[in-house]
Parts: structure tokens; sequence; C-alpha cells
């Protein structure tokens, strides 16, 4: 009976996944970021305890797990997003092809400008649509033609240019909060970065916007490797290649239960946290 | 419209609800709207009761010659106080060129960096220091800079107004950066922008308008500080430009004319009253002004 109901409630990331056209992860794909032995601590609290895995490159990997489990948190170590609070710790490593980002000498600006970020809220600057992709390029002094060039096909590619392209110097935040996290998105390639983290980019959009979001993700992981943080695990069944689950530990920490093909943590997961999480029945 | 038709209004009083509690509330509801109400008019009368009375008095005395003449000795009719207009500016100048980038930057670090020793310290000190009175200032700058050049002078104004303008524009902008939502502070940094390119591309334009009024509201308050001005300033009859003289300023002006015996002096000082009110008042209009365009050019609703 139980066996029955179970694999009704797996029916759903089944269908979800039929429309998953997985990338084949085969042995020779390149590892992007490798994540070892992570702990992360706010002050005296450990808020990520002993996360190892291996992002490869240009394929979309999700990080799904309960909230307050640590997903963002463990993001925003990708980038070093988490220095800017103030109090934080690291240890262990994150590399990017194979070089420590929180190495004593390197330079987090640097970093940053290679791994790229799109926000749980679209945040778009207070400026024209324009300025807001043209922002990063000027950072590095690209002007004139160049940049115009930029931004024509930085908006192509994350599927705004044909909402937008009469109204250039208009405000982005006057968008609709799918266009403005579109935006959000173009102005994160307008640099290039090679990869892209997601914090629950979807989660303040409606069923539409977040459809196009996901197509979006779904051209750009040819190009970029992507990690996605989402509540939404049909969505993680419908984009990734790879998925993380992560749960916290009694004493809060945020771990790493399972991590391996979506196709394999959504239909055959080898760990009961990791089925009692999917399937809906926790603890 | 279908709504209300679905869900006509019942006439059945809500629980708990007599007809003495509902008349109760409605008594207590006016009487304290009405002390509020009382409130805020009390709050606006001496501006009113200011405003109006300067004006009546000073605009008879007005004319373009009091705009553009230099002033003339007691008993001579005619003259005006182009010098103290023009050495008013001149101070305030001075003040806003040394205060603005200082209290602007350090703004940036205390927001920043809230939490540091220097961050701590900056915010504390800009809180003392807006308490200390203006005369202080004036004396600071007279020990400081009038002493050992033996000489009054405008620049030694502009310093002591500058050190009143400082914890002004500092606290109002730090308070403004601090209002800036995070989310763009941390989308800047994502695209590799350093916290300076941040600060000054994104976190200053989010919060410029009220830095510009901050700013506004600290040049009016500047120039309206007559106790510095005596140590500083001091006073000249003569249209002055160069930093190093000495030179008339109009609350000291008002001062000077207020205080004498001569009649037609007494009313100069009314006039120019209602110049250095007008003055203030159409800095803060003007502030208004730029905060409404610039928010109505950014598409933002507030």
């Amino acid at each position: 009976m139980l066996e029955t109901t179970q694999s009704e409630r797996l029916g759903i990331f089944t269908r979800a996944l039929s429309g998953n056209t997985p990338q084949e992860t085969s042995a020779d794909t390149k590892t992007k970021m490798r994540v070892q032995n992570l702990d992360f601590y706010y002050g005296n609290f450990r808020a990520i305890a002993g996360v190892t895995m291996d992002i490869p490159e240009k394929s979309i990997t999700a990080i799904i797990g309960s909230s307050g489990c640590g997903k963002s948190t463990l993001l925003r170590t990708f980038n070093r997003m988490g220095d800017l609070v103030g109090h934080t710790r690291v240890r262990g490593s994150v590399t990017l092809d194979g070089e420590n980002i929180y190495d004593r000498n390197v330079d987090v600006v640097l970093v940053r400008r290679r791994i790229g970020m799109v926000f749980q809220r679209p945040n778009p600057f207070p400026k024209s649509i324009f300025d807001n992709v043209a922002y990063g390029p000027r950072l590095l002094g690209v002007g004139g033609k160049a940049l115009e060039q930029i931004v024509e096909q930085s908006l192509r590619d994350a599927a705004l240019w044909d909402e937008v392209k009469d109204k250039l110097h208009q405000s982005g935040l006057a968008l609709s909060g799918g266009q403005q996290q579109r935006l959000c998105v173009a102005r994160t390639i307008a640099v290039k970065p090679e990869v892209i983290l997601m914090d629950e980019p979807c989660s303040a959009l409606d069923p539409i916007a977040t459809y196009k979001i996901e197509e979006l993700m779904i051209q750009l992981r040819n190009e970029y490797t992507i990690v996605i943080v989402t509540h939404n695990m049909q969505q993680a069944a419908r984009v990734s290649g790879l998925t993380a689950f992560m749960n916290m530990n009694p004493d809060r920490a945020g771990v790493l239960v399972e991590f391996g093909p979506t196709t394999q943590i959504f239909t055959n997961p080898a760990k009961k946290e990791t089925e009692d999480y999917i399937t809906g029945r926790f603890g | 419209m279908n709504q209300t038709q679905n869900h006509p209004r019942t006439s059945a009083p809500l629980l708990g609800m007599s007809k003495a509690h509902f008349a109760r509330r409605k008594i207590t509801n006016i009487v304290m709207l009405s002390l509020t109400g009382a409130a805020t008019v009390l709050a606006i009368i001496p501006l009113l009761w200011i405003t109006l009375y300067v004006t009546i008095q000073g605009s008879r005395f007005l004319n373009i010659e009091f705009f553009t003449q230099l002033p003339t000795p007691v008993g001579v009719p005619g003259g005006g106080i182009v010098n103290a207009i023009v050495g008013t500016g001149l101070v305030v100048g001075v003040a806003c060129v040394i205060a603005i980038p200082v209290a602007i930057i350090g703004a940036f670090f205390a927001a920043d960096y809230p939490n540091t020793p220097l961050g701590l310290a900056i915010r504390f000190g800009t809180d003392v220091l807006s308490g200390i009175p203006s005369i202080v200032m004036g004396i600071f700058a007279y020990t400081i800079i009038v002493l050992p050049q033996r000489r009054f002078s405008a620049f030694a104004a502009g310093v002591a107004l500058a050190i009143i303008m400082l914890p002004l524009v500092l606290r109002t902008t730090e308070e403004m950066l601090k209002l800036v939502p995070r989310g763009l502070r941390e989308g800047s940094l994502a695209l590799g922008a350093s916290n300076w390119k941040t600060s000054v591309q994104v976190l200053l334009p989010a919060a410029l308008n009220g830095v510009v009024t901050g700013i506004m509201l600290a040049i009016a308050r500047a120039a309206g500080e007559a106790a510095p001005m005596l140590f500083t300033a001091f006073g000249s009859t003569g249209l002055v430009t160069d930093l190093n003289e000495s030179t008339a300023t109009l609350p000291h002006t008002i001062y000077i004319y207020a205080m004498s015996p001569f009649k037609d002096w007494q009313e100069k000082a009314w006039a120019a009253a209602l110049v250095l009110i007008a003055l203030v008042l159409g800095l803060n209009i003007l502030a208004r002004a730029l905060t409404w365009w610039r928010a109505r050019q950014m598409g933002l609703n507030y």
C-alpha cells in the first residue's frame, strides 16, 4: 500500500523529469567547481558542516532541501557573498578551475567577475534598462558601439530583447517582476561569467514568468555552469542534471545528504532522508 | 460590483458591539483626531507667524537697490546689502566645499562598516559634534585660523560653518545609505564591482534624494548662523570676493543693524531677515522639488 502511494507521489517527478532533457554527463565532463569539507560559521554557529561536492562544467546543478537548512548560505559561499555579513568564517575549500577562492591572495572582486549571481528577489538598479545591463561591462571599461552590442546580445540571450527594445532608456524598475528577473539575468551574463549562481530565482515570480526563466536556464546551460537553489522540487527535476539534497543536523548545521544525477535522486534515492523529503514525508 | 451583490451587507450588529460601545468609540475617535489636528496647527503657527511678520515688516523696505547696492552710512537713504548676500554665498560655498566631500565619504564608511571601531567612532563623534553650540565652532575657527593669521577672513567663517554642516550631512547621508535595499548592493558586488564602485555608482544614486535634501537643510542651517560669524567673518562694508578678507554676512548684518539705535538700520534689518528667510525657504523648496523630479525620472514611487 505504502509502496503504491510512494510511487504515485514520485510520479509527479517522473512527469517533470520527462520534460527534462538531461545532458550526457560522461566521465570526461570537466569539474568546474570543487567544494571540499566546507564548514561555514556565523560567529560560533555552524551553518554548514562538511559539504563536499563537485560541480561539473556547463550543466545545471540544483540544491534542494527544507527551509533554513543552509542552501542559500552554501550557494553564497561559492562567490564569497557570505563575506558581506560580519563575523563569518569559512573552513575547507571552494575551488574554481582548481584555484581556491578562499586563498589569502585571491581578489574577491575577480572571483565575483567569474562567478555571477541572480538573487531571490529581482534587484535591478534604479537605472535605465540599458544602464542596468551596461553596468558590468562598463566596470571592465567597455564603451561605445561594443557596449551597445553587448547590451543587445545579453538582452537577447535573456529572452527579454523583444519586450524592451523600444524602451531601453526607461527605468528597469518599471518592468514586471518576471521581466526584472530576466533583466537581472541579462545583467549577469553581460559580463560573461563562467558560473552563474541562482538563489531561488523564481520564488517571487508567477508560473508563466517561472516557465520563461526555466527555458532560459536550459538555453544557458550550454555556455554556463549554473548552480540553482530552489524550493520547487519539480523545478529541480525539470532543469537540472545533478541534484544535491541538503538537510539540517540536530545541531542545526546544514549537511549534504545526497548528491547525484537528478533522475536518480528523484526516482531511486539512496538515502531514506532524501526519499522522505521528495515524497513529502519528513522525519 | 459582483462581489457586493453576492455578499450583501448585513445590518446585524457585530459580536459584543453594543450601541453605547460604538458611540463611545466614535467619540474617542473624534476627540483624538481633534487633538492631533490641534497639535499640528500649533506646530505650524510659529512658522507662519514668523514668516508673515517678517514679510510684513521687511517687504516695506525691500527693493531692487537692496539687492544690488552697498550699504550706506547711517542717515543716508537708499543703499542695500549686496555685500552681505555675496558674503553669505562665499562663506557657505567654502563650507560646502570642505564639508560635503568629507561628510559623504565618511558616511559611506560608517554605513559600510557600522560595527568597526572607526565606524562607531564616526557615529558617536558626529552625534556629539551636532550637539555643540555654534558659538563654540566660531571660537574654534577663531583660535586655529584667525589668531595665527592675524586677520578675520571668509575662509575662517567657512571652516566654522563646515564643522556645523559636517555632522548634519554625514548622518543624513548615512541614514539614507542604510535605507538602500541590501539587494542592490549585493547585485552590484556580484557583478564584480568593487566596494568603491558600488558606493559611487549604485548606492549614492539610489540615496541621492535624501543626500541632496540633507545637504540643502545643512546649508540652510549654516547660512543662518550668526554667532560664529562674530569671530570669523567679522563684517565689512565693502563687497568682498577674497577668501582672506573679512566679509559681511546676512545673519551678522541682521545682528548689527537690529542692535543699532538707528531707525533706518533697524528697518534694513527686517528686510535682511526677510531675504535670509526667503533664502532658507527657497533652499527647502528646491530640495523637495529636486527629490520629486528625480523620483519621477527614475520611475520610483516614493
